[in-house]
């Protein structure tokens, strides 16, 4: 349960950051119903400052990841942040990178 | 002359068929109107080289220049170079950039650039030792792969405090798909090698000694320190990056279904897996490198450490060799591709346009356009990772059906025939890089527009792929490369390296850009002053491509991005109509100020821009 209380019937999401989570999917465990800004907060919660500077740029605080990947289909953070979440669903966070 | 800022305030002249070497100063109007780089590359390139001027002929000139900010402790900027010179690739403007530390050598010699011109009657380099310039026989050098080369230089110079830009036998043998090297780095695109090859120039070489200064050298170092901070604290510059490099993007452009596959047959790679950055990194991974004065590090030095190509190494590859060479020849053997990587280097070709000219070849042997008598016998599948390699030495070689190949694909179409020039997939004769047209439509209209062809340096795809833009929607997105294209021209003046295009700005020309560039200059500009410079720059290059015959019907796309959906994946269905292309060439003409009809830029833009000199050029 990674140290979260849930009252609910949980849902699994399978989490990839690049760099973070590298080739392994991180499991977590979400209440029913929780979209991806409850992923986010739940991802801070337990791994903390160990994955913060994957996601948020240290000096501003702000989310510096602007979209993710849901089995296959993209979403943008900024105006489809409450998408919901479902059991089994992969999430895939684009790293911002420029260059390539 | 007034100092200006941090330049140099010198460019070097050399004459190969004369031996004459001069020094000539940096004008107020260069450095005001056109910055440095690519302003000074532009400039030069169309006052000094003649229309229809053969690119591997005596008139043409290789214009190696930096900008004020080369030579300063910049972080991803204070180390890079660019060359111009008219592509014998597509007969267009060319620029290529490349890091390292040729540039802030160059600079500590003492210039902000240097002009090759003429032809040497025999193999030569070029030595610059701060004011001290030798024409010196490249005897002993000619024949050398590049990273020999270097070697050599520095043992018959008994220095090792230099730095060399260098061909390999591709320029030498004035392939059209070949490049410059400079330490391990590239200047990739459009052929540069092939015009030092054209006039017996095997290397230039740089050592410098002096400072680089200016009154307010004290403001640009705290700029500095806050760049670099921010690169720290961005996950892309601060993680990704330094992790993974460019390889990095494979992961998230087969996630999206925007991977160019088969020759962009396909947009989904099945191999993708085992040519991403993540198992680069576990697999093969060495250690990271990086360009002088650069935080970020993102060149990764990965070795192969099992299987038929085991102990080959290269610094790289980057994500665009990874898709040239891997997924789009269908080849997701990432030893080959380490091979393949390290061969293009050696032999200084463009890994891009020489893997694209190999997967359409493919696709032609596949269809029955090549056969195996075209082929020597070589069994030219999709996935022949031995092909590939055996290939590029080809191309170098011009060798066999490596001399097709070598002209590009557009030739390659035209010569084939049959139906080849469908899977011809350049933009303007430049092949298309990595980045989907037909998924990214702000990459669309820009490779569309650009000035160069088929590059991802005009245009750029980080915003829509990072989803900072929107990538599904098309209106408006001709509107939007043109903000894109002002801030790419601008960065190319500065040249600061691409990795920090999320720093400095990603989608327009931003105050971080203003803010360094009254830094460096030492003039003061608003944004709209530098939007124009942009502008200038860019009709600039217009005007040129014009006077070479180029018009609106040449803003176009390959065939296959314009009739055919993406078939499979999470970008199933997505393409640029030609009729939604001609719309973003619309929006793009209108905010340029450029002819809808023509696609020239108007004679009200021009003098509007301060270019009344190119109107008699253009409209004869």
């Amino acid at each position: 349960m990674n140290g979260v209380i849930m009252n609910d019937k949980p849902i699994n999401i399978k989490v990839r950051i690049e760099g973070f989570s590298e080739t392994k999917f991180i499991h977590v465990k979400l209440k029913e119903g929780s979209c991806l800004t409850d992923l986010l907060s739940q991802l801070i919660a337990i791994y903390g400052d160990e994955i913060e500077p994957y996601l948020y740029d240290s000096i501003t605080g702000e989310l510096a990841v602007y979209s993710v990947i849901i089995n296959s289909k993209l979403y943008r953070l900024k105006d489809e942040s409450y998408q919901e979440l479902f059991d089994n669903d992969s999430v895939f966070f684009i790293s911002p990178l420029g260059g390539g | 002359m007034k100092k200006y800022g941090t330049y140099a305030g010198k460019i070097l002249r050399v004459n190969l068929s004369n031996g004459l070497i001069t020094h000539e100063a940096l004008s107020e109007e260069l450095i005001k109107d056109y910055i440095g780089g690519n302003g000074f590359g532009t400039k030069f390139l169309f006052d000094e080289v003649p229309a229809k001027a053969d690119p591997l002929g005596v008139l043409n000139k290789i214009f190696l220049f930096v900008g004020p900010a080369q030579g300063t402790s910049l972080p991803a900027i204070g180390s890079r170079a660019a060359l111009f010179t008219k592509s014998p690739l597509n007969n267009r403007y060319l620029g290529t950039y490349f890091g390292g530390n040729f540039g802030s050598k160059l600079k500590y010699a003492g210039y902000d650039g240097i002009i090759i011109e003429g032809k040497s009657s025999k193999p030569v380099y070029v030595y610059i030792d701060n004011d001290n310039v030798e024409i010196k026989d490249a005897g002993q050098i000619w024949g050398l792969n590049t990273f020999e080369a270097q070697l050599k230089i520095q043992e018959l110079l008994n220095e090792q405090d230099v730095s060399t830009v260098t061909i390999g036998k591709a320029g030498e043998n004035q392939v059209k798909v070949s490049c410059t090297i400079a330490g391990v780095h590239a200047a990739g695109r459009g052929g540069s090698g092939a015009v030092f090859g054209s006039k017996n120039l095997k290397a230039i070489t740089v050592k410098g000694s002096k400072d680089v200064t200016a009154d307010n050298i004290e403001e640009i170092e705290k700029y500095s320190n806050e760049l670099l901070e921010r690169m720290k604290a961005n996950p892309g510059t601060g993680k990704a990056l330094p992790t993974y490099g460019t390889a990095a993007v494979v992961t998230v452009n087969n996630q999206l279904g925007m991977l160019g596959s088969y020759n962009w047959q396909e947009e989904v790679f099945e191999g993708a897996g085992n040519i991403t950055g993540t198992y680069l990194r576990e697999n093969n991974f060495i250690k990271s490198d990086a360009c002088y004065g650069c935080p970020i590090a993102c060149a990764k030095v990965n070795i192969v450490r099992e299987g038929k190509y085991e102990g080959a190494m290269n610094v790289g590859p980057e994500y665009e060799t990874l898709f040239s060479l891997g997924s789009n020849c269908g080849i997701d053997n990432v030893g080959a591709i380490i091979k393949g990587d390290r061969l293009c280097d050696e032999l200084g070709l463009d890994t891009i346009s020489s893997g694209a000219v190999i997967s359409m070849a493919m696709e032609c042997y596949e269809k029955g356009l090549l056969t195996l008598e075209d082929t020597d016998g070589i069994d030219l599948k999709f996935g022949n990772d031995e092909a590939m390699l055996s290939l590029l030495e080809d191309i170098a070689e011009k060798r066999g059906l490596g001399a097709l190949l070598g002209q590009g694909t557009k030739r390659m179409g035209e010569i084939i025939g049959k139906g080849a020039e469908d899977y011809a997939i350049h933009v303007k004769g430049m092949e298309v890089p990595a980045h989907s047209a037909r998924g990214v439509p702000g990459m669309a209209i820009g490779y569309a527009t650009s000035n160069r062809g088929g590059t991802h340096q005009d245009g750029r795809p980080t915003a829509e792929r990072a989803g900072a833009v929107d990538i599904n929607k098309i209106e408006g997105k001709g509107y939007y490369t043109v903000d894109i294209q002002r801030m790419t021209t601008l960065s190319d003046c500065i040249i600061h390296c691409r990795m920090t295009e999320g720093i400095l700005g990603l989608t327009a020309i931003s105050e971080d850009h203003r803010k360094l560039l009254n830094l460096v200059t030492g003039i003061t500009r608003n944004i709209d002053e530098l939007i124009d410079v942009a502008d200038r720059i860019y009709s600039l290059q217009r005007a040129f491509n014009i006077r070479e015959g180029e018009s609106r019907v040449d803003d176009a796309l390959p065939k296959r991005f314009t009739t055919q959906p993406i078939p499979s994946g999470p970008a199933a269905g997505k393409y640029m109509s030609q009729e939604n292309l001609d719309k973003l060439l619309d929006e793009t003409y209108e905010k340029r100020g450029w002819d809808k009809k023509t696609g020239y830029p108007t004679k009200e833009t021009l003098v509007r821009l301060g270019l009344e000199y190119v109107i008699e050029e253009i409209y004869k």
